[in-house]
């Protein structure tokens, strides 16, 4: 019988190698002299900036943060709601497919400055942006996990005379669960990149003002760029644990 | 095999999904206010984002000049002359920093005729074109054959011809390399290209971004004493409504811009203070080296104007060199785009 490996060393130890690995290299770039320090600035270099601007950089995570879950609860909904609607209408899918794949095309960073001017220099445009970033893969899990339901199941169900709310709720939702989780988990952390790119055009706040606005101090951009890398990183591990919680049945039942 | 979800459970389930987190969203922004005995509230664009060369409009502020001239500023970050116009058209501001030139052109082009120039910041061209020290290039015509990074369609690249002919270089010898403009100092530092097209404001900066080896600058303003840098430009609208208001703006951030370039130090510490992350010695360095392009200009009698005041003999050689330069249609009025008047 296989024997299952102590959780401890892979779920702590395995990432805190990768990170440590990835730090590892990037000092040695830094130290090698290779590229100049306003490039690669060392690690101690972007460390001190965390003791020098605390607040400010603390401040302006949290504007992103909001922004980001703002515009990803938005989108998670929003995609959720659409995929629902294009899962029940094949024609309504083929009408509406060229659309969302067209929009998901389009370069976002042109479409930055127009929100600025249609929205203003609030939160708005940056939540819009995010919304943008993360509904195409929401929207394309969730109808592919409702349409996904074995058949069999849908006329048991049905046999059973469940109504359309209850095989919706009860068999459909619960079957495309995991592939609606692939979606969220894909969006996310196009979310953060998406409240970065809309915080780079027409704002006073948020980690991609701070890259902005930075000029040639590049260990405060490195210092909002590992700030970020550490937000994707928590939500994205937040939504797994959501997951988990929601979906205990999928760590079972698939290899 | 696969089945459509039922219409009627979609209706119903969709009824339920959590739009109202679009409230939010704080999509609502500070309009004037007409209320009787408040301050007027009026946004600000500033050229480019948050730089040490617009401190003046902290210090403005932070002096409480404009709120002696009943005034609430909110200073906003604008994205230059283009997309600064579209957020004026749009209602998204009321005052907007411009390159007075770039104004100009725009309007000749009929892109944008909606708005109005009613006061000078600089009084010269702040473009230049920057080099290492370094670098063995040490006049204008060194830079024949060299790589200089740009912005294509920036007014640096624009009147760049003009100076070329006139410092004595054949322009059409350099290659030109398009860069964002936050790589241009590592870019000349790592020497991926020879020269740079800059403001003679962004010395400290670039000096910083280059490791400390200092640069050479070769402002255009000194061959080009015809063309003035930026002003301030409101919608033709507000101008009509409210001309008073118009004055009273200008009349504080000129204040503002005067104490600024007569004390860079004192004006770098008051933005710096406003601006979390930002360097006061890169404002001050920013601030000081406005000193020789603030000043007010000459009226057709050779006298003096009012600081910030437009010169209509500058403006007729002006208009005549881009006129010269194909970039405005000949027989342009500039009258039709410049406030006289409104600076005090």
């Amino acid at each position: 019988m296989r024997t299952v490996p102590a959780a401890g060393w892979p779920v702590l130890g395995l990432p805190a190698l990768g990170a440590t690995v990835a730090v590892g290299g990037w000092w040695a770039v830094a130290a090698s002299g290779r590229l100049p320090a306003v490039l690669v600035p060392a690690p101690p270099q972007v460390l001190a900036v965390f003791g020098r601007l605390p607040a400010y950089l603390a401040g302006n995570l949290w504007v992103t943060v909001t922004e980001t879950a703002q515009g990803f609860g938005l989108a998670a909904g929003a995609g959720l709601a659409v995929g629902v609607v294009l899962a029940s209408s094949r024609g309504l899918a083929r009408a509406a497919y060229p659309v969302l794949v067209g929009l998901q095309a389009v370069p976002k960073l042109a479409l930055a400055p127009l929100l600025v001017v249609a929205l203003g220099f609030g939160t708005a445009p940056k939540v819009v942006m995010v919304v943008l970033m993360c509904l195409f893969p929401v929207v394309l899990a969730t109808t592919s996990g409702l349409t996904g339901t074995p058949a069999e199941l849908v006329e048991l169900t049905r046999s059973l005379c469940a109504t359309r709310w209850q095989v919706l709720v009860k068999l459909r939702l619960p079957h495309a669960l995991p592939q609606i989780f692939v979606g969220l988990k894909t969006a996310m952390p196009l979310a953060v990149i998406g409240a970065v790119v809309g915080e780079l055009f027409g704002a006073t706040a948020g980690l991609g003002f701070v890259i902005r606005t930075a000029g040639s101090d590049t260990p405060l951009v490195y210092a909002a760029l590992l700030l970020l890398a550490g937000l994707s990183i928590g939500l994205f591990y937040g939504l797994v644990a959501a997951e988990r919680l929601l979906v205990p049945w999928t760590g079972h039942t698939t290899s | 095999m696969t089945n459509p979800v039922p219409r009627r459970a979609v209706l119903a389930g969709v009824a339920g999904l959590p739009l109202a987190a679009l409230a939010g969203c704080t999509g609502g922004e500070p309009r004037p206010s007409a209320a009787a005995g408040g301050p007027a509230r009026v946004r600000v664009l500033t050229g480019l984002g948050f730089q040490g060369r617009e401190a003046y409009l902290d210090v403005a502020t932070e002096m409480g000049w404009f709120a002696e001239l009943g005034l609430e500023v909110e200073v906003l970050p604008g994205e230059g002359t283009e997309q600064n116009l579209t957020l004026l058209s749009a209602g998204q501001a009321e005052f907007a920093t411009l390159d007075v030139n770039a104004a100009l052109i725009e309007h000749s082009r009929g892109t944008f005729t909606d708005f109005r120039l009613t006061a000078v910041l600089q009084d010269l061209l702040l473009s230049c074109v920057m080099v290492l020290e370094s670098s063995g290039i040490d006049r204008p015509r060194d830079l024949e054959g060299a790589t200089i990074a740009y912005i294509p369609g920036g007014i640096n690249d624009v009147v760049f011809p003009v100076f070329a002919q006139l410092a004595g270089f054949d322009a059409g010898s350099v290659e030109l390399v398009g860069l964002p403009p936050p790589s241009f100092g590592a870019a000349l530092a790592e020497g991926r290209v020879d020269a740079i097209m800059q403001f003679v404001v962004g010395r400290h900066t670039i000096e910083q971004a280059a490791g400390g080896q200092p640069v050479r600058v070769f402002a255009y303003a000194d061959w080009l004493s015809e063309l003035y840098g930026s002003g301030i430009g409101c919608p033709v609208a507000l101008v009509d409504r409210d001309p008073g208001l118009v004055r009273r703006f200008n009349t504080a951030a000129l204040r503002g811009l005067a104490y600024a370039v007569a004390n860079p130090q004192e004006a770098g510490e008051v933005f710096a203070a406003r601006h979390d992350g930002q360097d006061v010695a890169a404002a001050a360095a920013e601030v000081a080296a406005l000193a020789g392009y603030v000043r007010p200009g000459e009226g057709f009698d050779g006298q003096e104007l009012p600081l910030g005041e437009f010169s209509e003999v500058r403006l007729v050689q002006s208009v005549a060199l881009l006129e010269g330069l194909g970039v405005i249609e000949a027989g342009f009025r500039f009258a039709d785009v410049v406030g006289f008047g409104l600076v005090r």
